[in-house]
C-alpha cells in the first residue's frame, strides 16, 4: 500500500539520498569527472570518452562522453566532436574577448546538434549518457551540456505481426517511443495533439509518452491517466503490460480493460475518439484508454472495409466469443442434462459414437480443451517453420488419432476445433484469452448443473463485467447503460458519414449533378446513354440544378 | 484493514470451493447409460395385479448409425408388468442394463382391450412425468396386443415407431383418412362433456410370423406391414367403435385437420372422375338461442382439382366444371353427414358440437350439458357446402380413341 | 451506497424482470379459469392504484427508503418495530420465492439434485450480485431482460410456426361473469406480484429522476402486466383451460408443444432459462430491499451484511414448508391475510400521516 502511495517527488528524494553515500558528484577538475562517470557506471567499457582541447591560445580541456550502441555514431562524430574541433579558430577568439562563459557560447555558436541544453544534476546528467545522449564536460565547470544524439540500432518500421489486416495500412509501431509518437504525428497534423513525457521505473527510467487530443479527450480522464502514470513507483517498467496492471482499475477479472495495439492507424483512431494513450519505450505495444468490452471486437479493418461487411464481420465476432464461451459447456448440458432436445437422429448418432468411449462427456471436453491449450501455447513458442509442424501434427494427426482409438469421440472433436476456431476470430488477444479462461468455469458449471449453472453462470458473468469500470467508464457501455446515439460503432458500424455528422455523400455527390443523372436514367443502352450526356455537357446548365 | 479483505477473500473462495465439494453430479446421465426409447406400447394384461403390460422399444443406437454393427435388431422391445404404469417402468427397467430414457417416445400405442376398459388412468403418468413428451403420437391398436406393432420390422426406417410416425404424416398428408392426435389432444378430447377423443388405429396386415425379424423384408412383399387406417372413436375416456371410411373422412373434415384428399364421383354419363382436394376450410356455427334444440350449420369450402377423367366431358366450358363441382358438394356433405351419423351412432359427440354450443351459448351449455347426449342424438343440422374446381392440371379435354 | 443513482431505463428494466420474475412461468390468475388473462390485467391497475400510494410518500421523502420514513412519520418507538417487521418481510418474501424457484427447477428438470443446493447456488449468485452493488443489479437486469424478450418472441414465432395455437381455446369470454376474474384478483392478482412493488420503495431513493422515475415504474408494471397477460392467453390457447389449471408451470408444456419437423423440439429448456432469471431477479430485489433496510436501519455497513442475510434466507427457504404443495398453500393463505396489512394498511396509515402532517405544516410555514 504505501509504496503505491509514493508520488514522483518522494521518489527523487529517495534516490538523491540513495546516492548520495558516495557522493559522485562532477569536479572543477575535468579528470575527475569523468573518473566519477566512469566510476558510476563500473567503468564499462562501452563508456566512450572522447577528449579535447578547445581553443588555441588558452586551450580548455574538455570531453565528451556517450555510450556507444545507443548513441548515433554520425551525431557524435560529426556534429557533436566535429563541431567542437573545426571551429576552434573562429570563436576562440571571441571567447576571450567576451564573457568567459564557455558553456553558454559553445551552445550558441558552436554545437550542431539540434538539441542540446547545459544541465548540472549529476542524476539527469547519468540518465542522459544512459539514454544515448552525449555529455560534454568542460575543465572548470561543475556541468555538463547535453546533447542529443540517441540512436543507435532499432527496429525499422514494418507491419504489425499481431494484428494484421487484409486492407488497410501496413505499418506497425516499432520498440522507439520517438519513431511511434511520430508515426502517429504523421497521422493527425493537428495542433490540439498533446504528447506528454516521463520516466518510469525506479531503476529502468523508460521513457513513457502519453497522447491525448486537447478539447477532444476528458480533462478528467487525462489528469486521471496522468497521476496514477505519476503515483507508479516500481524497479521497472520493460513493456507496456506493465503499466497496464499498475494502472488498470481492477486487477482480479479475466477481462482486459487496458487496450493494446501495434497499429498506428488504431491509434490515432482512437485519439480523435477522446482516448489516452500511453507509449512506452522498448515495446511496440502501446495502450489505449479507457477500453470498454466492445472495442475489444472492433479491428482496424473494419473501417477500411464496406459498412455492411464491416457489421457482418462484427456480429461474427461476437458470436464466436459466445461460441468459445459456451460451446463445449452447452453440449456437456445438451449430453447429459437435456438429452430430449436434441433431435432423435442426432442423439441416435451421438449414441453410437459415445458407445465405447471410457471418460464421461464432461471428462472428455476438459481433456480435449487442456490439449487443445498445450497445442496452442507450443504453437505460439516455435520457431515459425517448427510451429506449423505443431499444428499439423497437433490438429491432424493428434486429432484423428484421438478417434480412431475411440478414446473421444468425434462430434467432441468437432465442438473442441470449433471453439478453438473460434478464439481466433476475436481480433484482440487478450480478449480471447479472457474468454478461454472463463470457458473453464462453464464447463465446470454446466458438467455439475447443466442449464440451471450456465444460466447462473451468464447472470453472475454479466453483473462482474457490469462491476468493471475502465477509468470511470462502465465496461459495457454503451449497451448498459443503454445510449442509443453511442450504437454507431458497437456491434452496427454505419456508414462514415453517418458517424460524423454534416456530411453526406449526398452532399459530396451533388456536385456532379451530370453524372448522377446517367447513373439514374433508365436507358437500357451503353452508347447511346453517352451520347446523350455529350450533348448534355454542351448545355451544362438547368437539369442539374432543378433537381 | 488488511485482515478483512482477506476474510472477504477467503469467503469468496469458500463460496466458489464449497460448492464444488458438495455437489457430485445427481441429475447428470451420461448418454451411453441411457436406453433411449422410441416407442411404447400398452396392453391390458390379466387381473388388476398386472393391469398394466408396457413395452419399451429401446432404439439400439450402435446397430442404427455404429461403425461395428453386430447385425442385430435396431430395436429390442423390453416388457414391464404393473397395477400402474409407473411400476411396469420399473418392472421393465429390470432387464435393461441402462435408464429407459422417455424423453424421445414418439408413439404410444394403446391395445383396443385397453381402449375400450378406459385410458384415463393411463394417461396422467403421461402428462406428469416431465420427462415424457405432449407430442408423442397416440395409437389405437385394432384387434391386435399393441406390443406387435411394437415389434415389427419395417423398412423405411430403421425404429418402426418413427416408421409408424411417417406413415400417419403420409396419410393424413396425401388421403385424409388420420391426423396427429397428441397426448394433450387426448386428454383434451377425454374432457369433452358427452363426447371424446378420436384416436388413429393401426395395425399389421400379414403373417405375424416373421415380423419381428429383419426376415420380415427379406422378400419384396413384406410378410407384414404397419398400416395406419381407420380411426377409434372414444365416448369420454372408452373406446366405443371404429370410425370407416367416409365416415372417417367426415370427421377429420369436421375436426378441420385436413391437407389433401382424393374424391372419386361416379359420373352420371358413364365412368370415373377422380378430384383431388387440396383444400378445405370448416366452420362449424350453432344458433342456440334455445339450448334444448340448438341448430348446427357446417360450412365448408373446398378448393379442387380435376386428377382423373378418361370421359367425353367438355372440360373447357366452364358449366361443365360448375356440374361436376356440384358432385364434389353432394360427396362432401355425405361425407358429413355419414360422420354426423356415425358419432350418433356411438352416442358420443367427438365432433366438438358441445364445444361450439358452450362457445356461443354458456349459459345454456351448463343447462344442458348433464343430458348433452340427447340433445345431440337428435338436433338439427345443416350442412353448406361449397367447391370450387380451379384447374385442370395439365390437360383440358381427355384424349379419346379415334377421335 | 447513499450516492449511488441509477438511471430509469435500469429500473425499467429491473421493474419489468421483477414482475415477470416467477408470475411468467406459473398459472398466475387460473381461480379465473380462461379468463386470467383478464384478472391479471384488473390485478395490475388495482396494483398501479397501491404503487401510486407508495410514490406519494417516496414524492413526500425522496432521499429516503421506507424504513426511513416509517420511523420519522411514526417516531422512533412505534416506527423501529414496523421497520424491523418490513425487513422481515422482505426476507420472507425472498426466502419464498428462492423457495420457489428451487422447487420448480427440480419439478422441471433437477430431480435429484438437493432443494439446498440448488436454492443455495441461486443465492449465492444473488449475494455476489448485490456483493458488486445494487447499481451491478439493475445495469445486469438491462441484459436479461432482453434476452427474456428474446426468447419470448423465439418462443412465439416457433409455436406460431407449429400451428399450435388455437385462440378459440380462449372462448367463450367471462362465462361466469366477472365474479370469478374478481375473485382471482382479491384473492391473489393484486398482491402477487404487483403488491410486491413495496420493496420498490426501499429502491426507489436510487432513482435518478423524482419525477419521471416513479412514471417509468408504472410503465414497467403495465407492460409486465401485459406480458404475463399475453403469455397466459397463450398458455390456455394451446394447452386448453383445464390442463393450465392443473398445471403449476404451464409454460413448460406450452413451450414443449413447439415441434418444427422434428428438429427443433422440447425447447422448455428456455422456459428454465427464463424460470432462473426471474427468480434470480426477484429474490435479489428482495434481498436488496431487506439489505438497504438494515443497513440503514441498524447503521451497518451495507456489504458486510450480505453473507448473514444470505444465510437468513436460505434457511428461510429451506424450513418454509415441507413440501411444496404446503408452501403454495401457505402463500395463498398469506397473500391475503399477511401481506395486504404490509402492502395496503400500513402504507395508508403512512399516507394519512404524511398528509395530515403536510396539512398542517404547509399553512403555517413559520
Amino acid at each position: 500500500m504505501d509504496t503505491k502511495r509514493r508520488t514522483g517527488r518522494q521518489l527523487k528524494s529517495a534516490d538523491s539520498a540513495g546516492s548520495g553515500s558516495r557522493a559522485p558528484r562532477l569536479s572543477e577538475v575535468l579528470a575527475e569527472s569523468i573518473e566519477n562517470i566512469q566510476g558510476e557506471l563500473g567503468y564499462s567499457p562501452d563508456l566512450k570518452v572522447r577528449k579535447v582541447e578547445i581553443g588555441v591560445e588558452n586551450p580548455v580541456q574538455a570531453a565528451a562522453l556517450h555510450l556507444s550502441g545507443l548513441a548515433d555514431k554520425t551525431s557524435v562524430n560529426e556534429f557533436v566532436v566535429g563541431s567542437l574541433l573545426l571551429n576552434t579558430d573562429g570563436w576562440a577568439q571571441e571567447y576571450e574577448d567576451s564573457s568567459p562563459d564557455l558553456p553558454a557560447l559553445l551552445l550558441s555558436r558552436i554545437l550542431e546538434v539540434g538539441e542540446a541544453e547545459v544541465q548540472e544534476d549529476w542524476n539527469d546528467i547519468m540518465l542522459a549518457v544512459l539514454s544515448g545522449d552525449t555529455a560534454i564536460l568542460i575543465d572548470g565547470y561543475t556541468l555538463a551540456i547535453i546533447c542529443e544524439t540517441r540512436g543507435g540500432e532499432t527496429r525499422s518500421v514494418e507491419e504489425s505481426s499481431s494484428q494484421m489486416v487484409v486492407r488497410g495500412p501496413k505499418d506497425g509501431f516499432v520498440e522507439s517511443v520517438g519513431t511511434n509518437v511520430s508515426l502517429i504525428r504523421r497521422r493527425i497534423r493537428s495542433s490540439k495533439l498533446r504528447l506528454e513525457f516521463m520516466k518510469l521505473g525506479t531503476e529502468t527510467k523508460t521513457h513513457v509518452a502519453m497522447m491525448y487530443m486537447k478539447e477532444i479527450a476528458n480533462e478528467d480522464l487525462v489528469e486521471e491517466v496522468r497521476e496514477r502514470l505519476n503515483r507508479i513507483a516500481n524497479e521497472e517498467v520493460l513493456e507496456s503490460g506493465y503499466l497496464e496492471e499498475l494502472i488498470q482499475d481492477k486487477t482480479f477479472t479475466p477481462f482486459p480493460t487496458i487496450y493494446n495495439t501495434e497499429r498506428p492507424d488504431v491509434v490515432a483512431g482512437n485519439l480523435l475518439e477522446g482516448r489516452v494513450v500511453v507509449i512506452v519505450d522498448g515495446t511496440p505495444f502501446v495502450l489505449i484508454l479507457p477500453a470498454v468490452f466492445t472495442q475489444f471486437f472492433q479491428s482496424a479493418e473494419d473501417y477500411a472495409q464496406r459498412f455492411d461487411i464491416a457489421i457482418l464481420m462484427r456480429i461474427v465476432r461476437y458470436v464466436s466469443f459466445i461460441v468459445l464461451l459456451l460451446g463445449p459447456s452447452v453440449y456437456i448440458a445438451f449430453t447429459t442434462y437435456h438429452y430430449e432436445m436434441i433431435p432423435t437422429t442426432l442423439l441416435i448418432n451421438l449414441l453410437s459414437q459415445r458407445e465405447n468411449v471410457p471418460f464421461p462427456a464432461f471428462v472428455e471436453a476438459l481433456l480435449m480443451e487442456g490439449a487443445f491449450e498445450i497445442l496452442r501455447e507450443a504453437g505460439v513458442r516455435m520457431p515459425r517453420a517448427i510451429g506449423q509442424t505443431v499444428s499439423v501434427v497437433g490438429a491432424l494427426i493428434l486429432g484423428s488419432a484421438v478417434v480412431e482409438a475411440g478414446i473421444i469421440t468425434p462430434i467432441m472433436v468437432i465442438v473442441i476445433a470449433l471453439t478453438g476456431i473460434a478464439s481466433f476470430a476475436i481480433p484482440a488477444y487478450n480478449m480471447a484469452i479472457a474468454g478461454r479462461i472463463i470457458r473453464f468455469a462453464f464447463l465446470l458449471l454446466a458438467g455439475m448443473f447443466g442449464f440451471y449453472g450456465i444460466t447462473l453462470g451468464l447472470i453472475v458473468l454479466v453483473a462482474h463485467m457490469n462491476s468493471l469500470r475502465s477509468f470511470g467508464l462502465p465496461y459495457l457501455s454503451p449497451f448498459v447503460p443503454l445510449s442509443v446515439m453511442d450504437q454507431k460503432d458497437t456491434i452496427l458500424r454505419l456508414p462514415v458519414w453517418l458517424m460524423e455528422p454534416g456530411q453526406s455523400p449526398q452532399q459530396i455527390r451533388a456536385e456532379m449533378p451530370e453524372f448522377k443523372q446517367v447513373t439514374s436514367g433508365h436507358e437500357s443502352e451503353l452508347a447511346p446513354l453517352i451520347k446523350k450526356n455529350e450533348n448534355r455537357g454542351k448545355q451544362p446548365k438547368g437539369e442539374g440544378e432543378a433537381k | 484493514m488488511k485482515m478483512r479483505r482477506l476474510c472477504t477473500f477467503l469467503l469468496a473462495v469458500l463460496q466458489l470451493l464449497l460448492p464444488l465439494v458438495l455437489t457430485g453430479c445427481w441429475d447428470s446421465v451420461e448418454l451411453n447409460r441411457r436406453a433411449i426409447v422410441s416407442g411404447v406400447a400398452i396392453d391390458r394384461g390379466e387381473g388388476e395385479k398386472e393391469k398394466y403390460v408396457v413395452s419399451f422399444q429401446v432404439i439400439v443406437a450402435e446397430e442404427i448409425s455404429g461403425k461395428n454393427t453386430r447385425g442385430i435388431s435396431p430395436v429390442v422391445l423390453y416388457t414391464g408388468k404393473g397395477r400402474t404404469m409407473f411400476e411396469a417402468l420399473a418392472n421393465a427397467s429390470r432387464q435393461t442394463a441402462r435408464f429407459l430414457s422417455l424423453g424421445h417416445v414418439r408413439v404410444l400405442v394403446i391395445s383396443e382391450k385397453l381402449a375400450r376398459e378406459g385410458i384415463k388412468d393411463m394417461l396422467d403418468v403421461l402428462e406428469r412425468e416431465s420427462d415424457t413428451r405432449l407430442t408423442s403420437l397416440i395409437f389405437v391398436a385394432k384387434g391386435q396386443p399393441a406390443s406387435e406393432l411394437m415389434s415389427t420390422m419395417t423398412v423405411f426406417s430403421k425404429i418402426p415407431a418413427n416408421d409408424l410416425v411417417e406413415k400417419l404424416e403420409t396419410t393424413s398428408k396425401q388421403f385424409g383418412y388420420n391426423f396427429r392426435m397428441e397426448v394433450d389432444d387426448v386428454i383434451r378430447g377425454i374432457q369433452l362433456r358427452g363426447g371424446g377423443p378420436v384416436i388413429n388405429g393401426v395395425f399389421t396386415d400379414g403373417s405375424r410370423e416373421k415380423a419381428d425379424s429383419n426376415d420380415n423384408f427379406k422378400t419384396i412383399v413384406p410378410h407384414a406391414i404397419l398400416k395406419v387406417s381407420e380411426l377409434a372413436a372414444f365416448k369420454d375416456d372408452k373406446l366405443k367403435g371404429w370410425i370407416k371410411g367416409d365416415a372417417a373422412l367426415g370427421t377429420v373434415l369436421l375436426h378441420n385437420k385436413i391437407k389433401e384428399y382424393p374424391v372419386v364421383i361416379s359420373h352420371p354419363q358413364g365412368g370415373y372422375i377422380a378430384f383431388n382436394v387440396y383444400q378445405s376450410q370448416v366452420r362449424l356455427t350453432v344458433a342456440a338461442k334455445d339450448p334444448e334444440h340448438p341448430v348446427f350449420t357446417v360450412k365448408i369450402s373446398q378448393q379442387v382439382s380435376i386428377k382423373e377423367n378418361a370421359n367425353e366431358l367438355n372440360l373447357i366450358s366452364p358449366a361443365t366444371v360448375v356440374d361436376l363441382s356440384s358432385h364434389v358438394i353432394k360427396d362432401t356433405t355425405r361425407k358429413i353427414k355419414d360422420a354426423i351419423d356415425t358419432a350418433r351412432k356411438y352416442n358420443s359427440d367427438y365432433l366438438g358440437f358441445g364445444e361450439a354450443m358452450e362457445r356461443e351459448n354458456p349459459q345454456g351449455w351448463k343447462k344442458v350439458m348433464k343430458h348433452w347426449e340427447d340433445i345431440f342424438a337428435d338436433c338439427e343440422y345443416k350442412i353448406e357446402a361449397d367447391a370450387v374446381i380451379r384447374h385442370t392440371d395439365m390437360r383440358s379435354n381427355s384424349f379419346q380413341v379415334n377421335p | 451506497m447513499g450516492k449511488v443513482k441509477i438511471g430509469l431505463l435500469q429500473f425499467f428494466t429491473l421493474t419489468v424482470l421483477f414482475e415477470l420474475g416467477t408470475a411468467l412461468v406459473v398459472n398466475l390468475g387460473m381461480n379465473a379459469g380462461r379468463d386470467a388473462w383478464m384478472s391479471i390485467l384488473i390485478g395490475c391497475l388495482a396494483g398501479l392504484v397501491m404503487f401510486w400510494g407508495y410514490v406519494y410518500l417516496y414524492r413526500k421523502h425522496p432521499d429516503m427508503p421506507f424504513t426511513a420514513y416509517t420511523r420519522k412519520l411514526l417516531g422512533t418507538t412505534a416506527g423501529t418495530p414496523v421497520a424491523v417487521m418490513y425487513i422481515v418481510l422482505y426476507m420472507n418474501l425472498a426466502g419464498r420465492d428462492l423457495r420457489d424457484g428451487s422447487t420448480m427447477l427440480a419439478m422441471a428438470t433437477m430431480h435429484n439434485t438437493p432443494l439446498f443446493i440448488l436454492s443455495m447456488l441461486m443465492i449465492l449468485s444473488s449475494a455476489y450480485v448485490l456483493h458488486k452493488g445494487l447499481e451491478v443489479l439493475t445495469r445486469t437486469s438491462l441484459m436479461f431482460t432482453i434476452i427474456v424478450l428474446l426468447i419470448g418472441v423465439f418462443s412465439l414465432l416457433l409455436l406460431i410456426l407449429s400451428g399450435s395455437i388455437k385462440l378459440f381455446r380462449l372462448l367463450p369470454v367471462l362465462e361466469n361473469g366477472i365474479g370469478p376474474v374478481m375473485d382471482s384478483v382479491v384473492h391473489q392478482n393484486y398482491m402477487f406480484p404487483f403488491g410486491e412493488m413495496i420493496c420498490f420503495t426501499m429502491l426507489m431513493p436510487y432513482l435518478s429522476d423524482v419525477k419521471k422515475g416513479p412514471w417509468v415504474i408504472a410503465a414497467g408494471m403495465l407492460i409486465s402486466a401485459l406480458l404475463l397477460s399475453a403469455t397466459m392467453a397463450l398458455n390456455i390457447s394451446v394447452l386448453g383451460a383445464d390442463i393450465v389449471e392443473r398445471s403449476p408451470l404451464p409454460l413448460m408444456p406450452t413451450i414443449s408443444k413447439i415441434s418444427i419437423s422434428d428438429f427443433i423440439q422440447r425447447v422448455d429448456i428456455f422456459v428454465v432459462m427464463v424460470l432462473i432469471i426471474g427468480v434470480f431477479f426477484k429474490v435479489s430485489v428482495f434481498f436488496a430491499a431487506a439489505l438497504i433496510g438494515i443497513s440503514e436501519l441498524f447503521n451497518l455497513p451495507y456489504r458486510r451484511m450480505v453473507y448473514p442475510v444470505t444465510l437468513m434466507i436460505l434457511f428461510t427457504s429451506m424450513l418454509d414448508a415441507r413440501s411444496f404443495t404446503e408452501h403454495l398453500n401457505e402463500g395463498g393463505r398469506l397473500l391475503y391475510t399477511v401481506y395486504p396489512l404490509f402492502m395496503i394498511v400500513i402504507p395508508v396509515i403512512l399516507i394519512i400521516v404524511t398528509a395530515i402532517r403536510s396539512y398542517f405544516s404547509a399553512p403555517r410555514p413559520g
